[in-house]
């Protein structure tokens, strides 16, 4: 009996749990047992895992007054997913995309929110509100709850469904958990990619060799961002000549070791350790902490090819073709550090430090056929990409919890968290060569361009602040027919976000032809011939308007009350209502003076509004439950969509513009469910659903010149998703003792219809919601033994082909939607536990070695090899 | 040098002030500039002559600074442009100097919303424009105007401020600044052809809006006018044309226009049915001449000569590359064309080339004098080109070709040699005199002379058109690149 958490359920389920089940005490204990999974593994060693875990989440779940899904860390562990993004996928009706961003629903990621012990968190995505899910490893999560229908105690920005991860707390005795582990793919061969980097970046971080150097900074501020030689010799007064001196050392000052080679990829490691320990302190005070660090260090290894159609006699015709290599090396590095301090039963308060790096180095080679040589017999280019991101969230969160039996019951949670996201993304780099045959002949002579922009390399920096405040208050009533828990609070968030981008070019228009055959980058871009006047090179770097240089600020600001009303045993009314004030604001900048871009007041927003819910549970007897809810709620837009100033996407390269008459999206949710809890934790529900989205918010391809992708946003008339979802967990002891079946699926439909505008022609106009499958659905077949030391999952995901992009019409034809194949994914987890101690666990992922495919008219256009991965991982609790 | 200006920002930072009251957010960028500006040349002459505009009760104008006109950035920006007419005036020995380039009339999205009595830029015969490297360009938007009207002794002149200043001692510089961009209502293959009036496109990088239905459009007039050095990467992948006319109308007047040393294209037509005479493109780094997306215009008498370093094509000319057969058709009526390549250029990738035609152009050639490439001098490209070759839709008469390599491939060599009025000579031939006017005396590789039949009633094709009595762009008894030209007699 040491792992027993204690602070696990977040305080609105707590509470309604305490409304429903009489006298506090009783709840408070029970609860602590029912979402204690980890004491159940440890303890009811005869029972299942799964009932175990199972009766943690049921329990809550049935306790909600609002549908949820609650994902605990034993399910997690038990599907051997790594972080939350892979965890989420599991939960009915959620798909997963980029691996990073959650459907729910088959909503884009605009309309699915995330909270971190429910308070809102800022994102390190440099053109999205929405953090990545990716960032949160498993470790740091003891449960997530995926709200499906709106309670007004939530956000009002709410289209599929919200998010709340609950980071792991404060354990009641001590806790010391050390794990190791490593992993290997089928893609690892001898043909990864590296490149020289720097010396930390086992740790996820760069140590200055990419960043700007500090002679460059220092520039940067003289030259008022423009280190071109004119302008060094119109700033300094001096001669053309001695300008250019200038200009060449400041080229040689920036890391141009950027020479991609081949290398064989070492298999993952990861490792944690977690400490935690409680004090008794006297006066009925418990003192807590936890303290755990998490490090990992992984490798992908894919091949991707992609076409980009045109039309030529009427029909779909290749325009661009490309075959490359991609080499992604993942850090990840967290860490947290919990304290809580407990007066009695009715009190408490805790602390929460989060610290989670994602470093991503990614390096990408390939040759590519662009509509110049494509036609061209002998001649593609040999593209390299080379793209380094470090993605930090520092998060410090401090709440409180109060129960005053003495004022009729009334309870108190109050809560502040200031959070910082940062992406620092130094040294882009990317380089062509002039490759003499053809995609798909291999390379023959290589040859750098003689151009602007020989070599390019890119400098960004993006920073995220938050701040939420949030207080809720709760009294309950009890009448003689009935017990009512009312509820109130208020909830202020802030965002503001900076983003810098700086672009230097290297151009080698003046070097002579020759020098730029048959050579190699760190040979060519070397100091003596970058600091050569007679070699030829030179540096270009001036900030442009479209420049992703902006800042943005967001605030909303809101109160809400609620009413939970049980009559009798049979019916349970919960409805509310929610004000919210929202003020939005970006502005482009002009690195050069700090000045603004256009006008910020075209792309600022105030509303305020008011939204709400209501929700009717029948208990139709003790094992089966009926609902129905409604919500009213927004979708509003991001941070950059009203702004009508153009900005390169940083992570597409496309340009995107806002569109400043962008409306929000207001949505009526509905929904229906039917529930089935039977003993032993088997359990069976049904679900209706149907969303009426006004005004959509859809990203579409502009029209423009060919040079150039325009990304825009526009409201479409009128969207509507509805569907059913099914979910069971069958017990299959009849057929093997420990053994049983888990899965849901959900069938849904959706409909956009968006009018053509003058710049924005669609090739179809009403058709399915861009990410949206008609099937999802997830099996998972366990085991447990009956002694305890084995347990095995078999895991089955696939969600239905999905539009991953909109075609559109040129010159009256047009190309059909791009559309995302069916991933099949099938993972096997098996745990091994010789004793109370330790654990060993085998994880195979994707084992039918399935390849993520997107076809438009017919054409495979994208697609990019996974493999099958293996993981060994050993864990010891003291 | 008095626009010395030793900038020493010592901080970027943006600090953010979100009170809590109200929902106000205040953005407020900060800079701390802790340096001293220098404006070494001190005190304004008596009379500015710099332009100037009201704006809400105050006037706006350059600052005077010895002969030239410095204007402030804050004089128009793509988001701020200029709403009201402004004239330049002739600076003698000075310049008017647009740090951050020249934006002119309100660069609106929606087509029906577009003033279409925009403003006017009026330039005055021998000024001088220059405007510095970064993102620095001329914007004409749809329903504003340029008058810009030179003379042969003192045509206008778009360049650098390198130029203007220290002047530029690199004969091969390119890409100083941005470029000439013109946009207006004419129409566009890329659009809805049933929804034409509504049609609006986005023009590379920052360039703005354009597209409409009115291929008769005015934009104003281009007459006596140099741009040169230009080409800078404005944004991310773009970089600018000499002059692009994008979806400008027939109604505006292009004659006497010069590109010099572009980084880009010489001069580029995307839609549109803008109209042409006298035009010369010298050292421009990719395709002299390119057209788009439905162009419907006519040219006569242009010349193209590329630069011995850098180069790829004289005419690269596109139907719709997204779509080969998407209509209408580019569809031009050129006349009189001379395309002088070099031995020795390649643009980084390709090779110094002549007249390449594809994606489905259509167009009549006539008068044409191709030579000295150092690749193809005469390619169709993809099915739906050679498709209006045989038609009939794409043709090439009373023209000779004089390459090293005159064909890309047996079947263009077909349809050149199909027309009886063509004449396909080699390199070691003379078709030109003095590098670039075409020879009253032709020979072959021999010595022998050869003779080419000129289209001469070209009035009768299109009044625009005069009629001639030779093929090239220059005869020796009328020399009008003489006097305000630069580059072509190198």
């Amino acid at each position: 009996m040491k792992k027993q958490a204690v602070l696990t359920q977040s305080k609105l389920g707590l509470a309604i749990a305490l409304a429903l089940s009489g006298p506090i005490a009783y709840a408070q204990e029970s609860d602590a047992q029912a979402t204690s999974d980890t004491t159940i593994e440890e303890v009811v060693t005869t029972g299942t895992r799964l009932q175990g875990s199972a009766a943690a989440v049921v329990e809550e779940r049935k306790a909600q007054a609002f549908v949820a899904d609650i994902l605990g860390a034993e399910q997690i562990s038990r599907t051997g997913d790594s972080d939350a993004a892979a965890a989420l996928r599991r939960v009915t009706g959620l798909t997963l995309v980029d691996g990073k961003f959650i459907y729910v629903r088959g909503l884009g990621e605009r309309y699915s929110s995330t909270q971190l012990n429910g308070a809102s968190v800022p994102s390190p995505d440099p053109t999205r509100n929405v953090i990545p899910l990716d960032m949160f490893p498993a470790s740091i999560i003891e449960s997530m709850s995926v709200q499906k229908s709106y309670s007004p105690d939530m956000p009002a920005n709410f289209g599929g469904g919200n998010v709340d991860i609950r980071t792991v707390s404060i354990p009641t005795d001590q806790v010391f958990d050390v794990s190791v582990g490593t992993g290997w793919n089928t893609n690892f061969s001898d043909d990864g990619l590296s490149y020289q980097g720097g010396g930390d970046d086992w740790l996820g971080k760069d140590d200055g060799t990419r960043a700007l150097s500090p002679e460059m900074v220092t520039a940067l501020a003289r030259y008022q961002e423009t280190i071109n030689t004119a302008n060094i010799a119109a700033s300094e007064g001096i001669s053309t000549a001695e300008a250019a001196a200038i200009n060449r050392q400041l080229a040689a000052s920036l890391n141009t070791e950027n020479e991609v080679y081949s290398k064989s990829l070492s298999p993952d490691i990861d490792g944690s350790v977690t400490y935690g320990n409680a004090y008794d302190i006297g006066h009925d005070l418990t003192f807590g902490f936890l303290a755990g660090v998490d490090y990992g260090n992984s490798w992908s290894n894919s091949e991707e090819s992609e076409l980009v159609l045109g039309i030529a006699d009427g029909e779909a015709a290749v325009d661009q073709a490309s075959e490359s290599r991609v080499t992604t090396q993942n850090v990840e590095l967290s860490s947290l550090l919990n304290f809580g301090l407990k007066l009695g039963d009715y009190h408490r308060v805790e602390t929460s430090t989060i610290f989670l790096r994602n470093t991503s180095d990614r390096v990408e080679q390939g040759v590519v056929e662009t509509p110049n040589s494509i036609d061209e017999e002998g001649l593609s280019y040999f593209d390299t990409d080379i793209r380094y991101e470090q993605r930090e969230l520092l998060t410090n969160q401090i709440r409180g919890s109060h129960y005053f039996p003495q004022f009729w019951g009334f309870a108190l949670d109050w809560q502040y968290a200031d959070s910082r996201a940062s992406r620092d993304a130094p040294g882009e780099v990317f380089y062509r060569q002039i490759n003499d045959r053809d995609l798909g002949e291999g390379l023959g002579n290589l040859a750098f361009q003689q151009t602007r922009t020989a070599t390019t390399l890119q400098y960004q920096i993006l920073e995220d602040d938050a701040q939420d405040w949030r207080v809720d208050g709760e009294l309950p009533l009890y009448l003689a027919e009935m017990d009512i828990l009312l509820k109130g609070g208020g909830q202020v968030s802030k965002k503001a976000r900076s983003s810098f981008s700086r672009r230097f070019a290297i151009s080698a228009e003046q070097v002579a032809n020759d020098a730029l055959q048959n050579v190699g980058y760190n040979d060519l871009f070397s100091d003596a011939n970058l600091t050569d006047q007679d070699f030829g090179f030179a540096l270009f770097g001036a900030p442009t308007a479209t420049d992703p240089n902006y800042l943005a600020a967001q605030q909303v600001e809101a109160g809400y009350g609620l009413a939970d009303i049980q009559v009798n045993d049979d019916w349970r009314v919960s409805g509310g209502l929610r004000w919210e004030q929202y003020t939005q604001v970006a502005a482009q900048l002009d690195l050069r003076n700090m000045t603004v871009i256009g006008d910020p007041a075209e792309a600022g927003r105030v509303e305020d509004d008011v939204y709400g819910s209501l929700a009717l549970t029948y208990q139709l007897n003790d094992e089966m439950q009926l609902r129905v809810g409604y919500g009213s709620t927004v979708v509003r837009p991001d941070l950059r969509e009203l702004t009508e100033v153009i900005f390169v996407d940083p992570l597409t390269d496309f340009k995107v513009r806002g569109n400043s008459e962008l409306m929000t999206t207001d949505i009526d949710n509905f929904d229906v469910r039917w529930e089935w809890y039977l003993p032993a934790g088997e359990n069976y529900s049904v679900a209706m659903f149907y969303k009426d989205l006004a005004n959509p918010i859809e990203a579409v391809e502009a029209k423009g010149t060919d040079s150039d992708r325009v990304i825009t946003f526009l409201n479409g008339q009128s969207g509507e998703v509805y569907g059913l979802e099914f979910e069971f967990l069958k017990d299959l002891t009849f057929l093997s003792d420990g053994l049983f079946l888990s899965g849901n699926l959900t069938l849904s439909d959706s409909e956009i219809s968006i009018a053509n505008t003058g710049n924005v022609e669609l090739t179809n106009n009403t058709r399915r919601m861009t990410g949206h499958s008609k099937y999802v659905t997830n099996l998972q077949l366990g085991y447990d033994s009956l002694n305890g030391e084995h347990s095995a999952s078999l895991i089955y995901n696939v969600a239905g082909e999905r539009i991953a992009f909109a075609g559109v019409k040129e010159g009256a034809v047009g190309i059909g939607d791009a559309v995302e194949q069916p991933f099949h994914s099938l993972d096997l987890v098996y745990t091994y536990y010789p004793d109370f101690s330790s654990k060993v666990k085998l994880k195979v992922q994707n084992m039918l070695g399935e390849d993520v495919e997107i076809q438009q008219n017919g054409r495979l256009i994208q697609s990019r090899s996974v493999g099958t991965g293996i993981s060994l991982e050993y864990s010891y609790s003291f | 040098m008095n626009r010395t200006k030793a900038f020493a920002l010592s901080a970027l930072t943006a600090s953010f002030m979100l009170a809590g009251c109200g929902g106000d957010i205040n953005l407020t960028p900060t800079s701390i500039d802790n340096s001293t500006t220098n404006n070494g040349g001190g005190a304004a002459p008596d009379t500015n002559n710099c332009a100037s505009y009201e704006d809400a009760g105050a006037t706006v104008r350059g600052e005077k600074i010895g002969a030239d006109c410095v204007y402030p950035r804050s004089f128009s920006t793509p988001e701020s442009p200029v709403v009201t007419d402004i004239r330049l005036v002739e600076l003698p020995g000075g310049a008017h100097i647009f740090p951050n380039g020249l934006y002119i009339g309100e660069n609106v999205q929606e087509t029906a919303s577009v003033e279409r009595d925009g403003p006017t830029l009026t330039i005055d015969a021998g000024a001088t424009l220059a405007f510095e490297d970064g993102d620095s360009f001329v914007r004409i938007a749809r329903g504003a105007d340029i008058i810009a009207e030179g003379n042969r002794n003192a045509p206008i002149t778009f360049t650098s401020v390198q130029e203007v200043e220290n002047g530029v001692s690199n004969p091969n510089a390119r890409g100083l600044w941005g470029g000439l961009v013109i946009n207006g209502f004419g129409i566009s293959n890329k659009c809805d052809q049933d929804d034409l009036a509504n049609c609006v496109l986005q023009g590379e990088g920052g360039a703005g809006f354009y597209g409409g239905d009115d291929n008769a459009d005015d934009s104003g007039i281009l007459r006596y006018v140099l741009v040169k050095y230009a080409g800078y990467e404005v944004s991310l992948d773009n970089e600018l044309n000499g002059i692009t006319f994008y979806g400008v109308g027939s109604g505006t007047t292009v004659e006497y226009i010069q590109v010099h040393n572009n980084l880009d294209d010489g001069i580029e037509f995307f839609g549109g049915a803008a109209n042409a005479k006298y035009v010369v493109l010298t050292g421009n780094d990719d395709d002299s001449l390119d057209w788009a997306d439905g162009w419907q215009g006519n040219i006569q008498y242009i010349v193209t000569k590329h630069a011995d370093d850098r180069a790829n094509r004289a005419i690269e000319a596109d139907g719709n590359s997204r779509n080969n057969g998407a209509t209408p058709y580019s569809d031009p009526i050129i006349a009189n064309f001379t395309s002088i390549g070099s031995l020795t250029a390649t643009d980084g990738s390709d090779e110094s080339e002549g007249v390449l035609l594809r994606q489905g152009t259509r167009g009549t050639l006539y008068n044409f004098v191709i030579t000295d490439a150092r690749g193809e001098c005469l390619e169709i490209d993809n099915d739906a080109t050679f498709a209006n070759a045989d038609a009939g839709n794409l043709t090439i008469a009373n023209s000779v070709i004089a390459c090293h390599e005159n064909f890309a491939d047996v079947a263009t060599q077909t349809w050149y040699e199909n027309e009886a009025t063509n004449v396909t000579l080699d390199e070691m031939a003379t078709v030109l005199t003095s590098g670039y006017v075409t020879a009253a005396e032709m020979t072959d590789a021999s010595g022998a002379p050869v003779t080419v039949t000129p289209k001469t009633d070209l009035s009768s094709i299109d009044p625009f058109f005069d009629d001639v009595d030779f093929i090239g762009a220059v005869s020796e008894d009328n020399d009008w690149t003489n006097g305000w030209t630069v580059g072509l007699r190198d």
